[in-house]
């Protein structure tokens, strides 16, 4: 399973990142998660524009993932549906997930735990990934889900 | 009979075992483990010192990752003799273990340095987890430690040793530390940060003797310079595990020459991890890699192929991730400039970030990102894939390069389905 890039009708205006933090803030609603929570979430996937390109770096749940084999602590593990997730508690940020994504995708949290955070297909959120239903040109779609 | 043997328990060896288990879910694997402990992570034992893991965070995979795969896992169990004609391993204490399959996963072991007056109480390797119970046993708050070797270990255990509240000298040969992964101007930031941090270093210098009557009292230093210390760590370099080979027939240079799919030269035999010479596709050589995640991919490529399910290795090169209080570096690939190659450097004092790329026929080879590793793996694939990067030097100049600054011919690349493979 996977977000599959529709670059094309990628038109950078943040909404998936907006919805990414949104979905991983403890309110799951838009004005609480930017204005009401104590700790304010981050989006776990970082758009980058490079105009006339944007898209957002996501991480691509690989099949042969780099990030997982290479991963000294094994906190970065598949789950039983080949999502890559990070067992945050294992995890002691020596960042050779940075050193191994070739996407990009994994990036250094700004809070205190300086954990390495990414794209974890909204599986605490529950349904579908916020940045897929948010997306207003459809250039974010949900691949190879049941 | 044991289908598949392993010797060694470490990340090649679980490589090897996940890459054995995703073909062949019922074939016997048996562990030979020197050491008396579950895989566990070699890189954290400075963690494990300075107390930010404990001993079950270390382990490796979930406690229960042998039964549920079903390995039959024999801790405390040295190989001293392999005979790839009979197909079996003697283990010490005299016990055969024969084979269809044989993984040689032995890891390498820290190099002993020649020192006048060594043998002495308090003279500590800093390789292994039993290295750090030693240690933890044989150091307190206020003690002063003398680290050989400013490399990835002895840092890593100078960094350690200092947060335990030790006073820590550190002696390196070189001109400037981590002289393997660091150029000059890169390794001065970063022998500021350990500076500031409390600990001493001395480069150009090598420790010529250890004083003291049976336990450590001091060193002193090729410049004359005595200094007095109660803990002394070597770490001044490793060697691959091959010695148990001699007779076995199986040739070993600096380490086992393995091919793509890592068989060394006997039939059935495959070696992976710190003891594997392989192919570095930067070098164009086979040497030895000794990184966690070269290990770990090796021993899946090993496994697979053992179970029958053709795989091959594309090699590997040296890379690191690593930090030092607070100072995050990534490098990879190569480090030298030699003719012909091009540099690219962005350097921020301010910032204190230090981003250096080298090109050489107009592909990157080797990079080096300090302060800001942001998107270092972009880099890796790269150089792994040997991407062009000439229309990319402005780019790379300001310090960022990732997926939306690539040309469409190589994103599609990265994207495709050969992307990571």
């Amino acid at each position: 399973m996977k977000i599959e890039l529709k670059k094309e009708y990628c038109v950078g205006c943040g909404l998936c990142e907006i919805y990414c933090l949104v979905a991983h803030s403890s309110s799951r609603e838009v004005i609480k998660a930017f204005k009401g929570e104590k700790e304010k979430a981050e989006s776990r996937l970082f758009l980058e524009i490079d105009k006339p390109v944007s898209f957002p770096l996501q991480c691509q749940h690989c099949d042969d993932a780099p990030c997982v084999r290479g991963c000294i602590t094994g906190a970065m593990y598949k789950n039983q549906e080949e999502i890559t997730l990070l067992e945050e508690d294992k995890c002691v940020s020596c960042y050779t997930c940075i050193l191994e994504c070739p996407y990009g995708a994994i990036q250094i949290s700004k809070k205190e735990s300086l954990l390495p955070i990414k794209c974890d297909l909204c599986i605490g959120s529950g349904g579908e990934p916020y940045c897929v239903n948010n997306c207003p040109n459809g250039a974010l779609i949900l691949k190879g889900g049941s | 009979m044991n289908d598949y043997l392993i010797i060694g328990n470490s990340a090649a060896a679980t490589g090897a075992i996940e890459g054995i288990r995703t073909v062949d879910k019922k074939g016997d694997i048996t562990v030979l483990s020197e050491e008396a402990h579950l895989c566990y992570s070699r890189p954290l034992i400075s963690y494990f010192l300075a107390g930010k893991v404990d001993g079950g965070k270390i382990i490796y995979r979930g406690r229960d990752f042998y039964s549920k795969n079903k390995v039959n896992l024999h801790l405390g169990s040295r190989a001293i003799e392999v005979d790839p004609d009979k197909k079996v391993v003697t283990s010490e204490g005299g016990r055969d273990y024969p084979y269809q399959k044989l993984l040689i996963a032995t890891g390498s072991s820290p190099l002993a340095p020649l020192l006048k007056g060594s043998g002495k109480k308090g003279q500590h390797f800093f390789y292994n987890l039993n290295d750090v119970y030693h240690l933890k046993e044989n150091i307190k708050e206020g003690d002063s430690a003398v680290v050989v070797g400013g490399g990835l270990i002895g840092l890593k255990a100078a960094e350690a040793l200092s947060l335990k509240g030790l006073k820590v000298i550190v002696v390196e040969k070189a001109p400037y530390l981590l002289s393997s992964i660091l150029n000059q101007v890169s390794a001065t930031i970063l022998e500021e940060r350990i500076r500031k941090s409390g600990i001493r270093v001395i480069v150009n210098n090598t420790v010529e003797e250890i004083t003291g009557t049976k336990k450590v009292e001091g060193v002193i230093l090729g410049s004359g310079e005595r200094i007095s210390c109660t803990t002394l760590v070597l770490a001044a370099g490793v060697k691959p595990n091959t010695s148990f080979l001699e007779n076995s027939g199986i040739p070993v240079n600096r380490g086992i020459p393995v091919n793509e799919k890592m068989e060394t030269q006997r039939e059935g035999v495959y070696a992976a991890g710190d003891v594997v010479e392989g192919w570095d596709p930067l070098s164009e050589n086979k040497r030895v890699v000794p990184i966690w995640p070269a290990a770990y991919c090796q021993g899946l490529v090993a496994g697979k192929n053992m179970a029958g399910h053709p795989m091959e290795s594309s090699g590997e090169f040296p890379r690191n991730s690593i930090s030092f209080f607070g100072l995050n570096i990534i490098t990879a690939g190569l480090l030298e400039v030699n003719s012909g190659e091009e540099e690219i450097i962005n350097y921020n004092e301010d910032k204190n970030t230090y981003y250096r790329v080298l090109i050489k026929d107009n592909r990157l080879v080797g990079m080096i990102k300090m302060g800001d590793i942001k998107e270092a793996g972009v880099l890796t694939w790269m150089i792994k894939k040997k991407m062009p990067a000439g229309n990319l030097k402005e780019k790379l100049k300001s310090g960022s390069l990732n997926p939306v600054h690539l040309p469409e011919s190589i994103r599609s690349i990265l994207y495709g389905e050969e992307g990571v493979k």
